[in-house]
């Protein structure tokens, strides 16, 4: 077994990995190609970074295409995100030429590869139209939508499935977001990488550098959210909650901690909102880190006391998951995958509003022995269920099983 | 009494994971409920029924199908709830009686109060069912004898496939006991007796475990 296999075996269990191997052996040799639209920030990216070099390690040929457009695209796939979300949001003509367009330009570059692998996986919306632009594709052709699309604006919708409709299955976080398709619907939650920099353990300096270097009392408590700056991860309500903790706790922190995807243009706007509504307090700490800064921001984690995930939509929230890795209390929004991953009062709490929010912190803050036992079922909760290991698993099942159909 | 030993098979130990569904079809009130459950897939109404027990909980569910624990958190009909929860599908020889049942007791239930009662939307029921995939394991066994040991430190999917999905198949560990001769029938009549509907996978662990510990200790003694 591979150095890489070893480590993975050492946190996920042995009999994980052995998992891995039976159902990578068939597929050893075969051409196996993930397709995004970014290769930074955000979930799916931070995903692939590590699927990719295990799946390459499994003995699968695997590689990983990012298609690329201009404003207008992402204006286009930005406005579809929100309206799979539920936002009434209507997409012009103009806009979506520039997102048919990009697809035909990117099919162009990537068709040889598209058409000749064995299987292919489409994350999310941007890269939908590829498949009906390989039509000489002979692999097993797999849309996975990573957006809470439980209540999608109707008109976006009928756009979209016109290109998903015709893949060989697709594959949802939650059973709440799937859609009446002609396809089989399956169901595997996203996961964190154990070993990433972002999950991986830190020496105590290095956890502590954080305090110096983004200014924050070691003797006081710190709550920590960490998302990019999108309405949907209520950054507004998370001040909110910190407000009604401050009346009572005075001695509370906060620090946001986020960063852009490429493929967000709607960020700086609401960056700005957050630190109008933060003014002059200097106990919110608004921190707009880059891409790449995921030691920084597992060291945050593990400094803080608690963490939030107010989300108000969430596809899954892998940062929910991050935390609980780290053996962190986490109070999440009532909403999407969040509800997958904290088990009310057992992993976590569930809230609805800031007040909620507030309460639970308090709660917490006033019961260390709860907040120790509820990050002790949180880690392990993450080592069952939402480690990238059984992730691959289910993703290399459903490959399994249409490959098996097929021979019958 | 004869023994069929010298006849003895192999008995490869299988771990097993289901690969979740979403069937797109939804309840939010009982009545909507009794019309999917009229027409869904039957893979799914087994589903819920069982694979309920492969989902990792902390606390022992208060009932023991999905159909119940829904009645019970999402419509608060606490009756219901007991009703079926009540069914239990050994008793069934197949998924449509099974179905009849289901759709039976809850049109009792709306003649009695045909008032409409609505989960949040966002607490649906969500009608799902599963594909299984299997894995070797590194166990086979040649003698019962060697799953007394074994038994305590399989994993689940292994508890669930060789107890629940495997129910008297080849791959039931009942099955393998009992074909492996006379001097194992206690045995296999004390695990006939364990109806895996009423116990969560690490419970039906814990009892199977006795049961071949109490059996071979006591055939020692």
């Amino acid at each position: 077994m591979s150095e890489l296999l070893r480590a993975y075996a050492k946190v996920a269990g042995q009999d994980a990995v052995s998992k891995l191997q039976q159902l990578a052996a068939p597929m050893k040799g075969k051409k196996f190609v993930h397709v995004n639209s970014t290769r930074v920030g955000g979930g799916v990216a931070e995903i692939l970074i590590k699927m990719v070099p295990l799946m390459n390690e499994l003995g699968i040929d695997t590689s990983w295409e990012v298609i690329t457009g201009e404003d207008k695209f992402y204006q286009c796939t930005k406005s579809m995100h929100n309206a799979l979300q539920g936002d009434p949001v209507d997409i012009t003509d103009d806009l979506l030429k520039a997102y048919e367009e990009t697809n035909l330009r990117n099919a162009e570059e990537l068709r040889p590869v598209l058409e000749e692998a064995d299987y292919v996986i489409i994350h999310d919306p941007q890269p939908a139209p590829l498949l009906s632009l390989c039509p000489n594709r002979k692999g097993k052709w797999v849309w996975r939508c990573h957006i809470d699309a439980s209540k999608p604006h109707p008109p976006v919708w009928n756009y979209l499935s016109q290109y998903v409709k015709d893949y060989d299955a697709s594959y949802f976080s939650l059973a709440d977001y799937a859609q009446q398709l002609p396809h089989t619907q399956y169901l595997i939650p996203p996961s964190i990488d154990p070993l990433s920099e972002k999950n991986m353990d830190l020496d105590q300096s290095e956890i502590e550098s954080v305090y110096e270097e983004f200014d924050l009392d070691r003797s006081r408590p710190i709550m920590l959210q960490v998302s990019r700056y999108d309405r949907f991860k209520d950054p507004i309500g998370v001040i909110e909650a910190y407000k009604f903790v401050k009346a009572s706790m005075p001695e509370i922190q906060l620090v946001l901690a986020g960063g852009g995807a490429t493929d967000d243009p709607e960020g700086e706007e609401v960056l700005r909102e957050v630190r109008e509504s933060a003014g002059n307090d200097p106990d919110i700490h608004i921190l707009l880190l880059p891409p790449d800064a995921h030691v920084t921001i597992n060291a945050l984690q593990r400094t803080s006391d608690i963490i939030l995930q107010k989300s108000l939509k969430e596809g899954f929230g892998l940062t929910v998951t991050e935390a609980m890795w780290k053996g962190k209390p986490v109070i999440g929004g009532n909403t999407g995958g969040i509800r997958l991953q904290i088990v009310n009062h057992h992993t976590g709490f569930l809230v609805d509003t800031p007040e909620g929010a507030a309460l639970r912190i308090q709660d917490l803050l006033q019961n260390p022995d709860k907040m120790e036992e509820i990050g002790k079922n949180a880690k392990e909760y993450v080592r069952e269920n939402f480690l990238n290991t059984r992730h691959l698993r289910e993703i290399l099942s459903l490959f399994t099983i249409l490959d098996n159909q097929s021979k019958t | 009494m004869t023994s069929k030993n010298e006849n003895i098979q192999t008995f490869q130990i299988k771990d097993c994971a289901i690969l979740n569904i979403a069937t797109a079809v939804r309840a939010q009130n009982l009545k909507e409920l009794m019309d999917q459950l009229a027409t869904i897939h039957p893979e799914s109404i087994y589903y819920h029924f069982w694979a309920n027990k492969l989902r990792p909980d902390f606390e022992k569910p208060e009932y023991n199908n999905d159909f119940a624990t829904w009645a019970y958190k999402n419509l608060h009909n606490n009756k219901l709830a007991e009703s079926l929860s009540l069914i239990n599908p050994g008793m069934f020889s197949n998924i449509e009686e099974l179905r009849s049942k289901l759709v039976e007791v809850i049109e009792s239930t709306l003649q009695q109060d045909p008032s409409i009662v609505s989960s949040k939307e966002s607490e649906q029921f969500q009608f799902t069912r599963a594909d299984m995939i299997l894995f070797n394991s590194e166990f086979s066994v040649s003698k019962p004898e060697e799953l007394t040991q074994l038994i305590p430190i399989l994993p689940l999917g292994s508890i669930y496939f060789h107890f629940i999905e495997s129910k008297n198949g080849s791959e039931d560990i009942n099955t393998f006991v009992s074909n492996a001769g006379d001097i194992y029938s206690e045995l296999s009549v004390q695990l006939s007796t364990l109806d895996p509907y009423f116990f969560t996978l690490t419970e039906l662990q814990s009892r199977a475990s006795k049961i071949f510990k109490d059996f071979f200790q006591g055939a020692k003694t």
